[in-house]
């Protein structure tokens, strides 16, 4: 009875839960059982996984998210490295450097096709500088078998999240403490790397996992920017979830699960490689 | 005494921030010394510090340490040592990974003498058995212990503390001080020691430097400050009260309170003409009962052995700390002695 009572508050988060979570991707994975002729079985999983355009779309996406994700990082650690000091002009860095935060991914999508397609500015630009001899010799950045507009759009979405929390690391507990291996007799790089790195680890691990779950699930830019060749996982997920043959939901039911162990099973060993380091570190 | 660290007419303003953090300031201190930098917070005593250090640059003057100039050097290549308030420990690292942070980055020893060395300060510290331990194990003053053999483990010619103690309890404080001047006997460390604390300052140093308003108003061995300040912010900083105007007229001190022979002083440095404040320490008040002085309590508060009172007399009211076995209530007459001894005069 009184353990009945001490769950009693939680109640109304457990009922919510239930219907907002479990209850949607309980149906989904039973779903996924369900074959074409109403049986249960593994026929969907056998079906998706022996088809070449799932696994070039998985392989597709988490190329994309990878790429997007170690960019997004490196650019976020050189400008909050740039951003941590005062100088004339800063609050005008800082904010160019996070308004796309504000951007939804829909419209981030758009401005990159009237930024980078063969009519857009850029190419523009390059013919009207004489760089190009037209719309043919400009390369093609969006719509692209390799993906590149997309992780040009992942990357211009994302790093402001990763630069943000690394900011403000490195303007607090990291400042004193460079200062104070600084005054210890340790140089510049040997600073960035045994003072600045350990530091700012832990915030660069969640927002990476952050950001690359949110560019691995995107469908708005991939569906805008993506080829018709290569297609990303969530858009091929969701032309099958739409298709009007009625076998295809429970397979795309299976291509959601299948996707969200991939993805699961990924964070999951990051976080289990980097808690283990922070481990050996003490932190 | 040759100068060990010359400080050399040092100014420094902040942009943006009117008047000057440091004044004109000229300090030396001799090899194996500890001089505390004492002021109130904003004296610019940190800055110093930091100036010395190299995270900060002045903005005139030399700061020249063991004979060579270090202005323009970066911290790295200062032979100084700093220890902060806090004790600012790699969490990402165990406690002797941090003694020996340093060090070890420079390669400044072979594996076995790091070891060796490692070890000798965790015994030196009373860390024995300490260092494979996180520093997030560590207790507040365990941290700052950690933190000044961090700074001594890399030898260096001038160790720099920051307010190193303040945020520690009572005891803990006065036990790392007492350590603190060991170490400077044992290792003959050389030490530039700030502190907001009088008492602290008294306890460590050798000498003191009192910093007003970014001047450098004194250096003196402790006792002096408190025994005969040279000026009111002198005397208010080292605990004295009662500040009554006064003028001195035949050798003889008139104020509102009456007239007093100068209690020990040199007469030559007092013109007479001149105002002046009679200072008298709270701790002055005797014969508390049966004394030739009389006036009504008008606040009491109980300070341990003692209870701070201001009494209403002669037209002044004194704060004076009167033994605590007398209790004494608002509205209560009291009698009661002062002791001459504890009476001093400061221009106005």
């Amino acid at each position: 009875m009184k353990r009945f009572t001490a769950v009693l508050p939680f109640l109304p988060l457990v009922v919510l839960m239930a219907t907002a979570y479990v209850w949607p991707v309980g149906t989904v994975v039973r779903g996924s059982f369900i074959e074409a002729d109403g049986t249960a079985g593994i026929g969907n999983y056998r079906q998706i996984l022996e088809s070449y355009y799932f696994r070039d779309a998985l392989f597709f996406s988490l190329r994309t998210s990878f790429l997007s994700t170690f960019i997004a990082m490196a650019l976020a650690l050189v400008m909050a490295l740039a951003l941590r000091d005062t100088f004339p002009g800063k609050r005008l860095a800082l904010f160019m450097s996070q308004y796309n935060l504000s951007v939804p991914r829909l419209a981030a999508a758009m401005i990159m096709v009237l930024l980078l397609s063969p009519t857009g500015f850029l190419s523009s630009a390059a013919y009207s500088l004489g760089l190009t001899d037209g719309v043919a010799g400009f390369p093609w950045l969006v719509y692209d078998a390799k993906g590149i507009g997309l992780v040009i759009t992942f990357v211009w979405k994302f790093f402001p999240y990763i630069g943000l929390s690394v900011l403000g690391i490195l303007q607090s507990a990291s400042r004193e403490l460079e200062e104070q291996a600084a005054t210890l007799g340790v140089g510049p790089w040997r600073r960035f790397f045994h003072v600045v790195l350990p530091t700012v680890i832990p915030a660069v691990t969640v927002s990476t996992i952050l950001v690359f779950a949110a560019s691995f699930g995107d469908y708005e830019a991939p569906a805008i920017l993506g080829s018709a060749q290569r297609r990303s996982i969530s858009v091929m997920l969701y032309l099958k979830y739409v298709d009007p043959d009625m076998k295809n939901p429970p397979e795309a039911f299976a291509m959601m699960v299948l996707s969200s162990l991939v993805l699961m099973v990924l964070i999951l060993g990051y976080r289990w490689l980097t808690a283990g380091g922070a481990r050996k570190r003490g932190l | 005494m040759s100068a060990f660290l010359s400080l050399e007419n040092i100014y420094k303003t902040y942009p943006g921030q009117d008047g000057l953090v440091l004044a004109d300031v000229n300090l030396t201190l001799a090899k194996g010394e500890i001089v505390a930098l004492l002021g109130a917070s904003g004296s610019g005593k940190t800055t110093l510090l930091k100036i010395v250090s190299g995270l900060e640059s002045q903005d005139k003057g030399r700061v020249v340490l063991d004979g060579k100039i270090l202005d323009g050097l970066p911290p790295e290549k200062r032979s100084t040592a700093m220890v902060f308030q806090k004790s600012l420990l790699f969490r990402h690292l165990t406690v002797a990974e941090n003694i020996n942070f340093a060090p070890r980055l420079n390669r400044a020893f072979e594996r076995a003498e790091l070891r060796a060395r490692t070890s000798a300060m965790l015994e030196l510290l009373h860390l024995e058995g300490y260092g494979r331990k996180r520093v997030t194990e560590l207790s507040g003053g365990q941290e700052q212990r950690v933190s000044l053999g961090r700074a001594l483990m890399t030898e260096p010619s001038l160790l720099l503390l920051d307010e190193p103690l303040s945020a520690l309890d009572i005891n803990l404080k006065w036990a790392l001080l007492m350590e603190i001047r060991e170490l400077n006997v044992r290792l003959g460390q050389t030490m530039l020691y700030v502190t907001h604390d009088q008492k602290e300052a008294a306890a460590v140093a050798n000498r003191v430097a009192f910093l007003d308003g970014g001047r450098l108003a004194r250096v003196a061995r402790p006792h002096e400050f408190y025994s005969r300040p040279l000026s009111l912010a002198e005397a208010k900083f080292f605990g004295w009260e009662n500040f009554i105007p006064c003028s001195l007229e035949n050798g003889r001190l008139r104020s509102a309170m009456g007239e007093y022979a100068l209690p020990g002083l040199a007469l030559g440095a007092y013109r007479p003409g001149e105002g002046y404040y009679m200072c008298i320490r709270p701790e002055a008040a005797k014969n508390v009962g049966s004394g030739a002085w009389s006036g009504v309590v008008k606040s009491a508060l109980p300070q341990g052995l003692g209870t701070l009172c201001e009494i209403e007399c002669r037209g002044e009211t004194l704060k004076l700390v009167l033994p605590a076995r007398f209790v004494h209530h608002p509205g209560e007459s009291v009698s009661f002695d002062l002791d001459p001894e504890l009476f001093w005069v400061v221009p106005s």
